[in-house]
């Protein structure tokens, strides 16, 4: 029942605000969507102590879908409680914080709704006993981020980047649907639970089917996390106002990794190995990309690729201790670099470029000190959470005597804490060319960084103390591999200290040789590989194929005349013609490929 | 309840022709409203696959005046209903009322006739019995274009029409008899159950519409008053596809085996086909045609795959399609009434119309199939039972996902983003009470199939079995 309710209370806020905000004032309903979310977290907390005697609560709400497994069900361990937990908290300081952030804009309504909608969709991701929940709250916290993304109607690159994100997030909903449509056909349920039990009983040997369906469901997951290929959305999406940045990048673009996760004993091994090394790939060329960004919110969303990237090796490579780990951390941490980089714009006057700010830390201590705690925490330096995140990683990807992976993630790591630290150096310590009356945030914006940051120095404390976050062993590493670690972190963080102290020109050579990740080489790929060809068959069925068709039928009275039309006449130039014959050939074909296949 | 209906539509009809004044429009929306109750009560109570309700009629030819329903043709019944009332709540401000009314009633009786019928030659009068009323609606009462597009309409329909009236024939007179349960029982060899099939699907391939004889399609929805678009593209096509679940598939279950290839090939692409088209155009009007012949191709390939899966899926989507057709049709009237136009791309209307923005946003997205919309459970059948087929198929088939996030996107672009519309107002009262019933039953829809889908299994007709 308490399960139940930490999924219905955001998903109750969120359509009671649409339905009925109209009339509250904006502190009202930020107070509603703080308070819900809160709430949420009390109700998973509560469920703490019961999942100390027993591993998994289940929760039967209503039957649903006329598909075996497909029922109104919930389903935590200890595991998906401590991401509950994460996701749940995160959202709601990151709701306090929109109270002031967004105290001028207009539609508070819409955007606290979809605010509790994102997180209720999440939810579903995380506590789902089904697929088909799961692609429900997938698909809802795709929606809500839409909406989000938009929210600010006449800002043109919000409104495009919010168009992207919808294609994108429907090319990982189609890709998700047809793997769970796969894995029904193959195993006859949805069920998550059922279908694990049922691929260990197939054991190593899965048919082709699985495999298919493995790979498509990653591919739902590099589309809902930012991954390579499918990654540009998250950057792009950093147009929207801060507060939604800091949703996406906290707890939307995680949705990827808690679905490996949940499905590490249904998917195909192969595929989970490809997950790990397509997960260092992006890890790596993420980190380098946030080194090359001058546009504060794109350094950070870069960063976030990145580190997702860490959590998409350590699910691949089955570390799910790890994987929770750098999740948890990097949601706390995240949260105060994209909020704080928010504070640090608005106090500017919406200056992004940070060769243009610097000498912000007298100015804006509290932001700076909350700040820096992130930076470490990212950059990998004890105690801060994300050493221990990324210890457990490096240490998962070496006793899998993984020589590329483990190469991987510690380029990986030198680079992040290079960028990590670059940004802190350029914003607050560098001599300042920013704006004279910069000044401090309001508190309702500086109490949830500071908690958060204090989160991300505590959850390190606290895990190193021995947190149960859920059960899983730590990888027994080496010790010299823990220090090598901590010794890369520290030198791509001192690079940057040293580089970028005295402001940006010293460190112009590393600008020079990463000018090839500020081009837009992806967009292009996308434009050239997807969305012309896609624009161009759209338009050349229009103005070909359908108006042959229209004529066709309009000759139905009079076929003799018109045929003689048609083969004189302008309507079977060259290319109208083929595409009658192709879209002709594409259904014999189709019906000769089903009728062979019986 | 299958006399019911018919004689609720029929009294209507005639009422509306006498000279009552005012009382026509509120008289239609009752006749429709309690033709879906009736429906509603009888599912409600499983009265649904009861006996056949049979008269003779045309003793000599072997007709009965045998009318019926089972639980599929019960739920078409509930969305013909509302979508009647709805479509004549929206009929406001017509001239001649009396004769408009009239005809909508009449039209009411067919469709509702070919759903009830379970006689073949019953049928067919009522199948080509709804071609009069509406053509007459559409010569008379429509837009720009009506007269050219209403003969195309009238002359792919007959040709169809014909086609089927032979395979009737041909197929009562070897059989002797015309009655629909007789006939399923009657099985005749292989090739001439694929003649008869063809000749049957010909006539309602047209009216799904099947890719690729759907170029009445999009210009009939645009020519016809508002009213009749939302019952051509919400109500016409699924009389159709409940002829293919439960006329052609027991009737002809190896030539409809044999034939599927062909049928999956062309609904697969018409489903794509359709998808492709919506995201170019620029009238409301015609984009929600080209989204209704994606949506109307796949419902048909869950049909002809003719599993339980399918036909179920089928089902849902068709009530789903129904009821978001109309939504938005209704919206884009409310719309053009505010700007003047049907055109897309009107700009920032979420500030001044925040309530028709929500209900377009929810509309747009049952239309594209997203969970907690009716959109979903349909959707999700059709594509498990393609999936069932062949993977490949289902890969295919997955595509339309993607295809229409696309042509979502740009409705939603159109209606969200750019500078802020200075014109229109929000929706008043009187036509949000038209709009928010059918968008709860939208949600309520996606949120309880199991609703609809355990109707189709009651009282149907064994399922399609190739080794008979």
């Amino acid at each position: 029942m308490t399960l139940a309710l930490v999924v219905a209370i955001p998903l109750a806020a969120g359509v009671g605000i649409a339905l009925m905000g109209g009339r509250l004032g904006r502190r009202t309903l930020g107070i509603v969507t703080t308070l819900a979310l809160t709430l949420s977290f009390g109700a998973a907390a509560s469920m703490t102590a019961t999942l100390r005697d027993r591993p998994s609560i289940a929760a039967f709400v209503a039957p649903w879908l006329p598909i075996a497994g497909a029922d109104l069900a919930l389903v935590v361990d200890s595991s998906m409680l401590a991401v509950t937990l994460a996701i749940t908290g995160v959202a709601a300081l990151i709701a306090v914080y929109s109270i002031s952030y967004l105290a001028r804009d207009r539609g508070m309504q819409r955007y606290f709704a979809t605010f509790a909608l994102l997180v209720a969709g999440m939810l579903l991701v995380v506590l789902g006993a089904n697929l088909a929940l799961v692609i429900a709250g997938w698909e809802l916290a795709g929606i809500a981020a839409y909406l989000l993304v938009g929210h600010r109607r006449d800002h043109a690159p919000a409104a495009r980047a919010a168009m992207q994100l919808f294609v994108v997030e429907r090319v990982g909903d189609a890709a998700l649907i047809a793997g769970t449509l796969l894995l029904l056909v193959e195993f006859h349920t949805v069920d998550i639970a059922q279908l694990g039990s049922a691929a260990i009983e197939h054991g190593g040997n899965m048919g082709a089917l699985a495999v298919l369906a493995s790979a498509l469901i990653l591919v739902g997951a590099l589309a809902k996390s930012a991954q390579m290929p499918l990654q540009l959305w998250l950057p792009d999406s950093t147009e929207a106002a801060t507060p939604v940045s800091a949703l996406l990048q906290t707890v939307a673009v995680t949705g990827g990794v808690v679905l490996l996760m949940r499905l590490r004993s249904v998917l195909a091994p192969d595929v989970l190995q490809a997950a790990a090394l397509i997960g260092g790939v992006t890890a790596f060329g993420g980190a380098l990309v946030a080194i090359a960004q001058r546009d504060i919110r794109r350094v950070v969303a870069w960063s976030t690729i990145s580190q997702v990237g860490l959590m998409f090796v350590a699910a691949g490579l089955g570390a799910l201790f790890a994987a929770r780990l750098q999740l948890i951390a990097h949601a706390l941490l995240k949260a105060v670099l994209v909020l704080g980089a928010g504070s640090v714009r608005r106090a500017n006057g919406d200056e992004s470029d940070v060769t243009h700010l610097g000498g912000l830390a007298r100015r804006m201590p509290w932001t700076a000190g909350a700040f820096a705690i992130g930076v470490l925490a990212l950059a990998g330096i004890p105690p801060a959470a994300g050493f221990f995140a990324i210890a457990a990683i490096v240490s998962a990807a070496f006793s899998e005597s993984d020589a590329v992976l483990t190469a991987l993630v510690l380029l990986t790591v030198a680079a992040a804490a290079f960028a990590a630290v670059r940004l802190f150096a350029l914003i607050f310590v560098a001599p300042g060319v920013g704006h004279r009356d910069a000044h401090e945030a309001p508190p309702l914006q500086d109490v949830p960084l500071a908690v958060l940051a204090l989160g991300a120095l505590g959850f390190g404390a606290l895990v190193s103390a021995g947190l149960p976050i859920g059960s899983g062993p730590t990888d027994e590493a080496p010790l010299w591999l823990l220090f090598a670690t901590f010794a890369v972190a520290l030198v791509g963080a001192a690079a940057a200290w040293l580089g970028y102290r005295h402001g940006p020109d010293r460190a112009g050579r590393v600008d020079r040789a990463l000018r090839w990740a500020q081009s837009d080489r992806f967009g292009a790929l996308y434009a050239a590989a997807a969305v012309r060809p896609f624009e161009r068959l759209a338009r050349e069925l229009e103005t070909g194929a359908e108006r042959v068709n229209e004529r066709a039928v309009d000759g139905v009275g009079s076929i003799a005349v018109r045929i003689g039309a048609l083969v004189r006449g302008p309507y079977l130039e060259s290319s109208r013609a083929q595409q009658v014959l192709l879209l002709g050939g594409t259904v014999v074909l189709l019906a000769f490929w089903i009728w062979s296949a019986r | 309840m299958a006399a019911d209906v018919l004689l609720i539509s029929l009294v209507a009809a005639a009422a509306c022709a006498l000279p009552i004044g005012g009382l026509t429009r509120p008289l239609a929306v009752l006749s429709g409203l309690l033709v879906a109750a009736t429906a509603g009560a009888s599912a409600w109570l499983g009265i649904g696959g009861g006996p056949v309700e049979a008269f003779v009629w045309a003793g000599p030819l072997g007709a009965q005046l045998a009318l019926g329903s089972d639980g599929y043709s019960t739920a078409l019944l509930m969305l013909t209903g509302v979508l009647f009332a709805v479509g004549a709540a929206a009929s406001g401000g017509v001239t001649a009322p009396r004769g408009y009314f009239a005809l909508w009633s009449l039209l009411q009786v067919a469709v509702c006739g070919a759903l009830v019928a379970r006689d073949l030659i019953l049928f067919f009068f009522f199948w080509e019995a709804t071609l009069l009323p509406l053509a007459l609606l559409m010569w008379r009462w429509g837009g720009a274009d009506r007269r050219p597009v209403t003969v195309r309409l009238l002359v792919t329909w007959m040709t169809g029409g014909a086609l089927l009236l032979t395979g009737i024939v041909a197929l009562g007179v070897g059989a002797h008899t015309f009655a629909i349960a007789d006939l399923s029982r009657y099985r005749l060899g292989e090739a001439s159950q694929v003649i008869l099939a063809a000749l049957f699907l010909a006539a309602f391939a047209v009216r799904v519409p099947l890719f690729p004889f759907h170029a009445w399609f999009p210009r009939a929805c645009v020519s016809a008053p508002l009213p009749l678009a939302i019952v051509l593209a919400g109500v016409m096509s699924k009389i159709a596809i409940y002829a293919i679940a439960r006329i052609c598939l027991p009737l002809f279950p190896r030539g409809m085996a044999d034939l599927s290839p062909l049928l999956i090939g062309l609904a697969t692409v018409g489903a794509l086909y359709g998808a492709l088209l919506a995201t170019r155009q620029r009238d409301t009007r015609t984009f929600v045609a080209y989204a209704s012949l994606s949506q109307l191709d796949l419902i048909a390939l869950g049909t002809v795959l003719g599993t339980a899966d399918g036909v179920a899926g089928g089902l849902v989507a068709s009530l789903s399609q129904g009821l978001v057709v109309a939504t938005l049709l209704l919206l884009a009237s409310f719309l053009a009434r505010r700007i003047g136009s049907f055109g897309l791309g009107t700009g920032d209307l979420a500030s001044r119309a925040p309530v028709l923005t929500s209900l377009f946003v929810i509309a747009i997205l049952a239309a594209i199939g997203t969970p907690g919309t009716s959109g979903a459970p349909g959707d999700l059948l059709i594509l498990a039972a393609a999936f069932a087929r062949s993977p490949g198929l289902g890969l295919i088939a997955a595509l339309v996902v993607v295809a229409s996030a696309v042509y979502g996107a740009v409705l939603l672009r159109s209606i969200f983003f750019g500078a802020t519309s200075e014109r229109g107002t929000d929706l008043a009262w009187r036509e949000r009470a038209l709009v928010i019933p059918l968008i709860v039953l939208v949600i309520a829809i996606g949120v309880a199939p199991r609703a609809i889908t355990d109707l189709t299994d009651r009282g149907a007709p064994s399922q399609m079995d190739p080794g008979r």
